[in-house]
């Protein structure tokens, strides 16, 4: 099966320094921004809508729908903001390309700006990723020395100005508007809508977030036109994904494919190399942490947007988590019930007590103080808590949880079960076995601290 | 999760000695060009809090009036956003702040035995400073780096990944 | 105009109203806890959920914009079970400490769950604690567990008292409402924090722990702080004022009133109020019959004759302020004025003038007292607070009505006729916009003091042997006779929100109101 490399064809090798600008431009680099600039704004955005391209952030929003949604001659400026606050657990696809190949995340940019009227972007890039931050900042002051950022780009006499953000840790500034909130130097909260963001966004005015991947793909578009670009992917997931494999496998890394073409299981076996330690498959996280789980047989599917779907799951953002026959899934959605408390912002009522709640009951069963009682209770709590599915939150942060929950409880629920039968997860026994003098420490596993806050 | 570190509030000396690295008019002028790239100034806060932090090693009490006075924005509204992000410390927090993952594809590999080692070998918890004073280590969420994993980043310097309990001491100890 | 159909009634709004807004305009409400008609839409609480046909999800009906055609459901099973689902939430970790909290008995959660909560829990975790007792200034403290994190308080001083001296700190289930460390609350509107919170999180130090509310006295009038008449609701117990919270008008204070108005109801209970009609004999003041001394006050009067020089309170009503003066224009005074008196103004609601009635008094032909009294001949004190300890050695006449014990009366006053605060009494205020608003009493005056207008009607009987006014509102109706502003009034009339004095004169001209 081959490998499909188009945003990471030239991409040096991964801890080589992020390619140049001369080297980016020696590839084709810059030419989609020098045709963009001669042609209508609308005719970009035509472009963008015509390939299909849809958001690689987790949402799958077609990107060209999105800006269209831009109000014209509304008399207030115009925002780009691109979101590279790659929070999600299991994935790393962005950082890999801001760190790689950084000028086609700026080109993609600065050609998205101008294809909505924006005359500057922000990249909101997460706090731990320095290094990110460094690339892209050594590749702005290159674009800026030689005009395709800034006053006067490539001498069209048009001024984009593109400007780097760092997160400073909150996995919510992920969620477009929480992201809003954060480049406006408050707390990530994320925004009731109406309004939307395309019409009142940053300092009210109208603003389109786009994800890293997504803008990559502009470039690709504009310089080698439509055909070409849908010539990968089909008509679902146009274009190629870019896709990182973690956890339970040899070689965990990222990598570029086609996702019509492309399975999980294929993911997992040829790309990473296979489960480690010759060990069988038990579960798949596809999209990233907050998806819901797959168990081992429904894993020969491509990696299109409907077709994970239609397996029961979603190819959100690109993380494919893989977990093998040894994993306790108690200890597993223990771990994820402790990111998503921690990480709830606390604005939304169910969001803010329930995520709690479900940890609190997962840990109880891990620790082999629960019952069958709370196997059940934790099902419901999830369905109490809802989130924006249901109408109950203002953003998706509470489904994250949510999601893994009932999954895990529907594919893996005999782990929960023993769990409750044998006096705890295996995890915990073999902690407590291991620190039998200081027992109250293996408790609750480790949960991420934020300091005396 | 477990019990939060226990820590005293900052001593007077220990905040004089922070606010002594750097004056809030020594950190003006490359605040002024923060406050140049948005369009209202309060937006430049969270750039504006990494440099006071870089500067001066945590974000003091008078840092947080200073930069609620030069942003022209309310302190509550300064430790509103102080308390909201991980990142931020205002508390004393060691030469070089230490995040070792703790979440799913870490756990999967051995995060937890790393963070053991490290507790073990420091004779501290997570969320901790060591004795002698060189690192804050804290458990944290996901740190983008699960092709690493297990991993941990020392904050705007390094990152390591691929760790055994060895080897993540060793890393650290050769910071030193 | 946006038509929807609200559970089967229908109801045309201008669009840009919201749901809740449509529904409330039917009389009716949706449960709410963040949504605060005079805050910003935060839409965080989601418990204002209501079913939409057409659309999937439950949706908050306070950021939900009308549309022509919509169907709302308000009550169906699924909207119910929403607003279960997060009321069940909202208690989980709430320490349900109502026996002690103030709040009780007028908690929106206690409200709510009583409405369509669960008998029980299926919470059986230890609770998440917060810090309790936390002082906000010496006005406010604040209790974290009980907060439910709606942010009203918030957005109250920020976008309303324009002091934005509170956020929240720290993330998720952790995050608290605060001050900035080692700040307090300054705003002068501070204490309508408390009234907004719709828990018992943000607390009075001033009421806290005096009464549960359930056994207040809560009485609509005005209050007597400044011009501006900020509607209040009065509580009291045991004919004991304990305190003012503001009364919804849009036509004065909206929802809202600053904290020193609330404090006015102190001097109620002051150990100095005077409780009996006292006349000057040999050289004391002796107590005496009402009849001795309104005998006493015509007697000096009349003797005064235009020689008298009468100050006169602006915090006595129309009806009395009228009264005030038929008596003085009866006499003849010569010198005669309200007394002006300041008040610290803001671009709120303080007005700048600390009478109350300063309008009426203008309607009435009064102007400010601005002759020195010093060196009066016979002087008619007339109201509560008039005095300023002037030196009045050298007046032979000193007629005193005023409610509180003073200086000036010790030294100098021939007669002092007990009266009443306002809140003791019947009557209207003119506000600083010419609203004509009804002030009700909640307590009762000390021993044998009488209503303002009640001892200027008898005096003014005393004086031309006519029959005195049998009440406040009877003194209304018929001073519209000489007084055109007041044409065509009575208490009953007024309603609780008044009447502005263009209105009333309008009405009284058979124009539309």
């Amino acid at each position: 099966m081959p490998v499909s490399k188009r945003l990471m064809e030239h991409a040096p090798a991964i801890d080589a320094p992020p390619q140049s600008l001369a080297d980016y431009k020696a590839t084709g680099g810059y030419k989609g921004l020098e045709k963009a600039l001669k042609m209508e704004p609308d005719a970009i955005t035509q472009m963008v809508l015509e390939a299909g391209v849809r958001g690689r952030g987790g949402a799958g929003f077609p990107a060209g729908r999105k800006w269209s949604f831009v109000p014209k001659n509304t008399g207030k400026p115009i925002y780009l903001a691109c979101n590279a606050d790659e929070s999600e657990p299991g994935c790393f696809k962005d950082r890999q390309l801001m760190e790689r190949v950084p000028h086609l995340l700026i080109e993609g940019c600065v050609m998205a700006c101008r294809a909505i009227g924006a005359q500057a972007a922000f990249i909101y890039v997460r706090g731990e990723y320095p290094q990110s931050i460094a690339a892209l900042e050594a590749a702005l002051i290159e674009a800026r020395d030689k005009g395709l950022v800034g006053e006067n780009v490539m001498g069209s006499g048009w001024a984009c100005e593109v400007w780097v953000h760092q997160g400073a840790g909150a996995y919510i500034c992920g969620e477009e508007t929480g992201l809003l909130s954060s480049l406006e130097g408050g707390r990530g909260y994320p925004r009731i809508k109406p309004p939307f963001p395309a019409v009142e966004g940053l300092w009210s005015s109208p603003t389109i977030i786009n994800n890293v991947e997504t803008l990559a793909n502009v470039p690709v578009i504009v310089r080698d036109g439509v055909e070409a670009f849908r010539s990968v992917g089909d008509d679902d997931t146009a274009g190629t994904r870019l896709v990182g494999i973690s956890g339970h496998v040899e070689n965990p890394g990222d990598v570029e494919i086609n996702p019509a073409t492309t399975t999980i299981r294929e993911l997992i076996e040829v790309h990473a190399g296979g489960v480690w330690k010759g060990r069988k498959l038990k579960a798949v996280i596809p999209g990233g942490s907050s998806v819901p789980v797959l168990p081992a047989d429904a894993i020969d599917v491509p990696f299109t947007y409907g077709a994970v779907k239609e397996a029961g799951s979603l190819a959100g953002a690109g993380g494919v988590i893989v977990m093998d026959e040894t994993t306790c899934m108690v200890d597993a959605l223990m771990n994820l019930m402790q990111f998503y408390h921690h990480e709830s912002c606390g604005q939304c009522t169910p969001c803010r007590e329930g995520t709690g709640w479900l940890e609190k009951l997962v840990t109880r069963i891990w620790s082999g103080e629960g019952s069958e009682r709370d196997i059940e209770l934790l099902d419901r709590v999830a369905d109490t808590i809802g989130g924006a599915q249901q109408g109950k939150t203002i953003c998706f942060l509470a489904d994250s949880a949510v999601m893994p929950t009932k999954s895990f409880l529907k594919h893996f629920r005999d782990d929960f079960v023993k769990a409750v039968a044998d006096g705890g997860s295996p995890v915990f026994k073999a902690r407590r076995d291991r620190h039998a003098k200081t027992s109250t420490a293996a408790k609750t596993g480790t949960a991420a601290k934020t300091g005396a806050k | 999760m477990s019990a939060p570190a226990t820590r005293t509030p900052p001593t007077a000396e220990e905040i004089a000695a922070a606010d002594g690295r750097a004056t809030f008019d020594d950190l003006r002028p490359h605040l002024d060009t923060l406050v140049a790239r948005y369009p209202a100034r309060g937006a430049a806060l969270l750039p504006v809090l990494w440099h006071v932090q870089r500067s001066r090693g945590w974000i003091t009490p008078n840092s947080v009036a200073e930069t609620a006075a030069y942003l022209e924005i309310p302190k509550a509204h300064v430790e509103g956003v102080i308390t909201f992000y991980t990142m931020f410390q205002d508390a004393p927090a060691g030469r070089e702040v230490v995040m070792v993952c703790k979440t799913l594809t870490c756990r999967l590999r051995g995060a937890q035995d790393v963070i053991d080692a490290l507790e073990d070998h420091y004779g501290i918890h997570m969320g901790d400073v060591t004795a002698d004073g060189k690192f804050k280590i804290e458990a944290a969420e996901c740190l983008g780096l699960c092709d690493m994993a297990p991993c941990m980043l020392v904050v705007d310097k390094a990152r390591y990944g691929d760790l055994t309990p060895e080897s993540a001491v060793k890393s650290l100890e050769e910071r030193s | 105009m946006a038509t929807l159909t609200i559970d089967g009634r229908e109801v045309t709004v201008e669009p840009g109203t919201t749901v809740i807004e449509a529904v409330r305009r039917l009389g009716a409400d949706v449960p709410h806890y963040c949504w605060h008609p005079g805050l910003s839409v935060a839409g965080n609480c989601r418990i204002c959920l209501v079913e939409v046909e057409g659309m999937p999800t439950v949706q908050i009906s306070c950021n939900l914009g009308v549309r022509d055609g919509m169907v709302v459901h308000t009550q169906s099973e699924k909207a119910r079970q929403a607003r279960q689902d997060v009321m069940e939430l909202l208690l989980i970790n709430h320490p349900l400490d109502c026996p002690i909290c103030d709040q009780a008995g007028e908690c929106k959660l206690q409200e709510y769950s009583f409405d369509f909560g669960t008998d029980g829990s299926r919470f059986d975790f230890p609770k998440v604690h917060k810090p309790k007792h936390v002082r906000f200034s010496e006005k406010v403290v604040f209790d974290a567990e009980r907060c439910i994190l709606c942010t009203r308080c918030v957005r109250f001083l920020d976008e309303v008292a324009g002091k934005d001296e509170l956020d929240i700190i720290n993330r998720g289930d952790r995050n608290e409402i605060a001050v900035a460390r080692g700040d307090e609350l300054t705003s002068d509107y501070q204490m309508n924090i408390v009234d907004v919170c719709p828990v018992g999180a943000l607390t009075s130090t001033d009421f806290r722990f005096k009464s549960r509310v359930w056994f207040l006295k809560q009485t609509r009038s005005v209050c007597a702080g400044c011009s501006r008449g900020c509607n209040v609701t009065v509580g009291s117990r045991w004919n004991r004022v304990l305190r003012l919270v503001p009364a919804e008008n849009q036509a004065v204070n909206k929802w809202w009133m600053c904290d020193d108005g609330r404090f006015t109801y102190r001097d109620v209970g002051a150990d100095d109020r005077l409780g009996a009609p006292m006349v000057r004999k040999n050289g004391r003041l002796v107590e005496v019959s009402w009849d001795e001394a309104l005998a006493a006050a015509a007697e000096g009067l009349g003797n005064a004759g235009k020689d008298l020089t009468a100050v006169v309170s602006a915090r006595l009503t129309n009806e009395e302020l009228h009264l005030a003066q038929t008596i003085l224009d009866h006499v003849g005074a010569g010198e005669r004025g309200y007394r002006a008196r300041d008040f610290a103004k803001d671009d709120m609601l303080r007005t700048g003038d600390g009478n109350p009635n300063a309008a009426g008094a203008e309607l009435m032909g009064l102007t400010p007292f601005t002759t020195d009294l010093p060196g009066a001949k016979h002087v008619f004190l007339c109201g509560d607070g008039v005095e300023q300890n002037e030196d009045l050695s050298s007046a032979a006449f000193v007629l005193v009505a005023d409610c509180r014990e003073s200086q000036t009366i010790l030294e100098f006053a021939t007669v002092v006729l007990p009266s009443v605060t306002a809140f003791e009494k019947r009557g209207s205020f003119t506000n600083v916009d010419g609203r004509i608003q009804r002030v009700e009493p909640s307590v009762r005056a000390p021993g044998s003091a009488l209503e303002d207008w009640k001892l200027l009607g008898r005096l003014l009987a005393k004086l031309t042997g006519d029959a005195a006014p049998t009440s406040a509102d009877s003194v209304l109706k018929s001073m519209g006779a000489t007084r055109p502003a007041f044409e065509g009034l009575s208490l009953g009339r007024l309603g609780p929100l008044g009447k502005s004095t263009a209105t009333a004169t309008a009405a009284a001209n058979g124009e539309a109101q």
